[in-house]
């Protein structure tokens, strides 16, 4: 009796060199024996034959090196956001372009909730895209004078609510809040800004956060990365420590369907007591659970004007001296050298290039003091690095993993309102990054942006705006160049490239099947690539799109 | 609450009650807060709770809060890729549903933190902002210049409520005037001046209503270092803009001044003012007193040490005359 199974494909991309391309690949249980030829794999012998791929594309499982696990549980809620997307049972959201469009979603979704005394709760809505008439309590009004509700917007900065939640949660005229704005006659217009303002409307805010922490949101987040084709997802530091038994305990499911890397986050106690306890936890790992990694946050978001830029920072229309720090740049170093020092790998959120040179001064004091090999240390965002800086980096040994999505989602808007048009071509330099020997990987910082390789990857291939800009055509990068950022890139920054990352004998069975060749097809139509599902450690989970 | 008419007793202590104020103590490394918050806590005879670093997950649980004697917490921090997780709504509501509440809460946030933005945390129910105090280290002027850090230190200078000049010990007197000079140009709040973080609880967590002696005309109550002045005056008021148009006027040297003013049977004003951030809110008196307290806290002017400077004796004065 065999174990063996050999699944035939019309097409195997394996991301190894000695064997690039395939048509079967077969598995023992949870783990790949051999790939090549179909014919070829005979010589190990009787298997059973699985010919529900035949005419499907295998790749490695994509592997993405940072969202957030929120990506699920923000789903608890309907989606009034500008752009389509698909929730996790595969139901397509069409965007809502218009403030109408948002109300008639409200006015959907109000209907269908059976207890009126229930606040309404939506979220994805950005009204950068309604350069008109801002979205204020009257507009809710409209949808309900009775029922408190609360929209979520897609920054995550910003709700707005209606009447009666102003008026049931007692935010007046004389509210003492900053960010409660007030219309001329002094009553708040309905908006909230940033969560110390958000948590006065408690059912709202509250309401939302709940959500994210319930059982079906763990699930969630595994349909949403099943359905775009994700093996293994890193959530970068959103899942507090006291929740990762929650998640290890359904991620212990057979049914699950992604491997989880937890990353705890840093500079927010005794760094080197968590570096302890993060080892504690590499050593009792599962299949579907890993530690190892350390997220720190040291300044803003380019959009929100709060990332920290190297001269001459932001266009003179943003108005704002700088961005913001998150961690003291004068802590960067011990922070660091913490888990430096730990053996553990550092993945710092730097989204401006001065937020970035603080992070490099800081690997390159931790390694003159505890010289270290294959440390894996990576720069987060990265997307306004210079090509000395990826020089810098190559030497230092530290690893990108540029946003490559905000090439389409803000590209737009770094052209005109954040940075110009040069150094918006200059984003996310793909090009300059693999030319400078930079290791290099891309990800959606889902619910930032959706989850789905593909995407990221068309968008480093094409570097189109929505205008149809393409920006800095010499940073595009190969459709094969994306897939194995996509892939093997991002399984090396986490560590987990012996394991995942590309089709090899005695690797994870760990696949994704599409329905085309990424490679082979316009690439410009990338991104509409069907997924059918994941093989994960053996295991077929078909997605429900 | 604090806001709108809401349920809420007539004098000082009850309107305390049920509302734990909370300080926040910001300002950049190294300026001197946790020496400011350990002396605090070893000072004071309150309970109080003490959260180090701002927003975030909560990394408590009950058995470290019992290993802590003074209620010190750690926070860890929220994320900024995403608003979404705000552990530190949670933290403030775990605080706010323990058995026996602590009676202040000291946020001292990280110190790149805006920490008025954090102050607004304790508008949160359940909670009052009694003040945002930043500690600047005067000795270090150049910080406010650093192209890294300088404009973070002035935003948090320029939105405090209090600074809390630390470190002037350490400077020749030329040295320290020209260098509170230059923190004077980014603010008009009060400046007090800490050394060895000895800063005394009324100015750092507001009047404490319990220790002043009430009656009805001023006295003088001096206070270890910095010396402070305080006042209570005991009124009732006229209508709301009248006591607006007053408050607003208060002399630059008042730190804090807070109480319920009646203004018409079962109706007062709750007047709150710390550095120059005032606010007035309409309450319900459910007491029916007759007259309000009113608390005063001045910086001592060095002229006139022994007493009230002439200017706030003249503002309490010119006060709203009583209804009739
Ligand atoms: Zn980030
Ligand atoms: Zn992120």
């Amino acid at each position: 009796m065999t174990n063996l199974t050999l699944y035939p494909a019309r097409l195997i991309r394996t991301l190894w060199t000695a064997n690039p391309e395939a048509n079967a690949v077969l598995v023992d249980g949870d783990r790949i024996v051999a790939v090549g030829d179909r014919d070829s794999l005979a010589q190990w012998g009787e298997a059973q034959i699985d010919e529900r791929f035949a005419d499907k594309v295998l790749i490695p499982g994509f592997v993405e090196a940072h969202c957030h696990t929120m990506a699920g549980g923000i789903w608890g809620q309907p989606y009034v956001g500008f752009y389509d997307r698909t929730d996790p049972k595969g139901q397509r959201w069409e965007g809502c372009q218009s403030v109408e469009a948002v109300l008639e979603r409200l006015v959907e979704a109000e209907a269908a909730l059976e207890d009126p005394t229930e606040p309404l709760l939506a979220w994805g809505l950005d009204p950068i895209y309604f350069p008109g008439e801002r979205l204020n309590r009257h507009h809710l009004d409209s949808v309900s004078a009775s029922r408190p509700m609360f929209v979520f917007h897609a920054s995550g900065h910003l709700a707005t609510v209606n009447t009666a939640m102003l008026e049931q949660q007692e935010i007046g005229p004389d509210h003492p809040a900053e960010g409660v704005p007030k219309d001329d006659d002094g009553y708040p217009l309905g908006e909230l800004q940033e969560p110390a303002a958000m948590a006065l409307a408690r059912p709202g805010f509250l309401g939302i956060l709940r959500k994210l922490k319930e059982v079906g949101a763990m699930w969630d987040f595994g349909y949403i990365a099943r359905n775009a084709g994700v093996t293994t997802a890193a959530d970068l530091g959103t899942v507090p420590e006291q929740e990762w038994d929650l998640w290890a305990a359904e991620a212990a499911h057979e049914d699950y369907p992604v491997r989880i890397m937890m990353a705890a986050r840093g500079h927010v106690g005794d760094d080197a007591a968590l570096a302890q306890r993060v080892i504690e936890r590499m050593g009792n790992g599962s299949e579907r659970m890993r530690f190892g990694i350390v997220k720190l946050i040291l300044d803003g978001s380019i959009q929100g004007y709060t990332a920290r830029l190297r001269a001459p920072g932001y266009l003179p229309q943003a108005d704002v001296e700088n961005g913001l720090w998150v961690i003291p740049p004068e802590a960067m170093n011990d922070t660091v050298a913490a888990f430096h020092d730990a053996g553990l790998t550092v993945h710092c959120h730097t989204n401006g290039d001065e937020a970035l040179d603080v992070f490099l001064d800081a690997v390159e004091a931790a390694l003159a003091k505890t010289p270290r090999w294959d440390h894996r240390h990576t720069s987060q965002h990265c997307q306004l690095t210079h090509p000395d800086q990826f020089r810098r980096m190559a030497s230092l040994g530290v690893s990108g993993n540029l946003f490559t999505n905000h090439l389409w989602y803000w590209g737009d808007q770094h052209r005109t309102m954040t940075v110009g048009e040069d150094r918006a071509a200059a984003m996310n330099a793909c090009r300059t990054a693999l030319d400078s020997g930079v290791q290099l990987a891309f990800h959606s910082d889902a619910p930032i942006t959706p989850l789905g390789p593909l995407h990221t990857m068309w968008c480093a291939v094409n570097r189109v705006t929505p205008s149809g800009h393409v920006l800095g055509p010499d940073e595009r990068i190969t459709p094969s160049e994306a897939l194995e950022a996509a892939t093997l890139g991002a399984a090396f920054q986490l560590k987990l490239d012996h394991e995942i990352g590309s089709i090899e004998p005695g690797k994870k069975a760990d696949f994704t099947v599409l329905d085309d060749d990424p490679l082979s097809v316009d690439p410009m139509a990338i991104r509409d690539i069907g997924v059918w599902g994941t093989v994960l450690a053996g295991k077929a989970h078909r997605s429900s799109r | 609450m604090g806001h709108g008419a809401c349920r809420q007793g007539a004098s000082v202590l009850s309107l305390i009650g049920g509302r734990i104020p909370v300080t926040v103590l910001g300002g950049y490394l190294g300026a001197g807060k946790t020496t400011i918050v350990a002396r605090l806590l070893e000072t004071t005879t309150q309970r109080i709770a003490v959260l180090i670093n701002d927003f975030g997950e909560v990394n408590i649980d009950a058995d470290r809060i019992a290993r802590r004697s003074d209620d010190v917490i750690e926070l860890t921090n929220g994320c900024v890729c995403c608003a979404l997780v705000d552990g530190f709504i949670e933290t403030l509501e775990r605080i706010r549903a323990w058995e026996s509440p602590p009676e202040h809460l000291v946020i001292e946030p990280s110190g790149v933190a805006d920490a008025m933005a954090v102050g607004q945390y304790a508008h949160l129910p359940g909670f009052r902002l009694a003040g945002v105090c930043v500690a600047v280290d005067v000795g270090a002027p150049e910080l406010l210049e650093d192209p890294k850090i300088g404009p973070t230190v002035r935003h948090q200078i320029e939105r405090a409520d209090l600074i809390l000049a630390t470190k002037t010990d350490l400077l020749e007197p030329g040295a320290r005037e020209s260098q509170t000079e230059i923190i004077r140009m980014l603010t008009p709040a009060p400046i007090i001046r800490v050394v060895n973080g000895a800063v005394a609880s009324d100015v750092l967590l507001g009047v404490q209503t319990q220790a002043v002696r009430i009656d009805s005309g001023l006295f003088d109550e001096p206070l270890p270092h910095p010396p402070v002045r305080s006042a209570a005056v005991q009124w009732r008021a006229t209508d709301r803009p009248a006591l607006e148009r007053w408050i607003t006027m208060a002399p630059a040297s008042v730190l804090r001044a807070k109480g319920f003013v009646p203004t018409e049977p079962g109706l007062g004003i709750d007047v709150d003012l710390v550095g120059r951030r005032t606010h007035v809110a309409e309450i319900v008196d459910v007491s029916g007193a007759d007259e309000g307290t009113f608390v005063v806290l001045e910086l001592a002017p060095e002229d006139e040490p022994d007493g009230l400077s002439q200017a706030v004796r003249e503002w309490l004065a010119a006060r709203p005359p009583r209804s009739a």
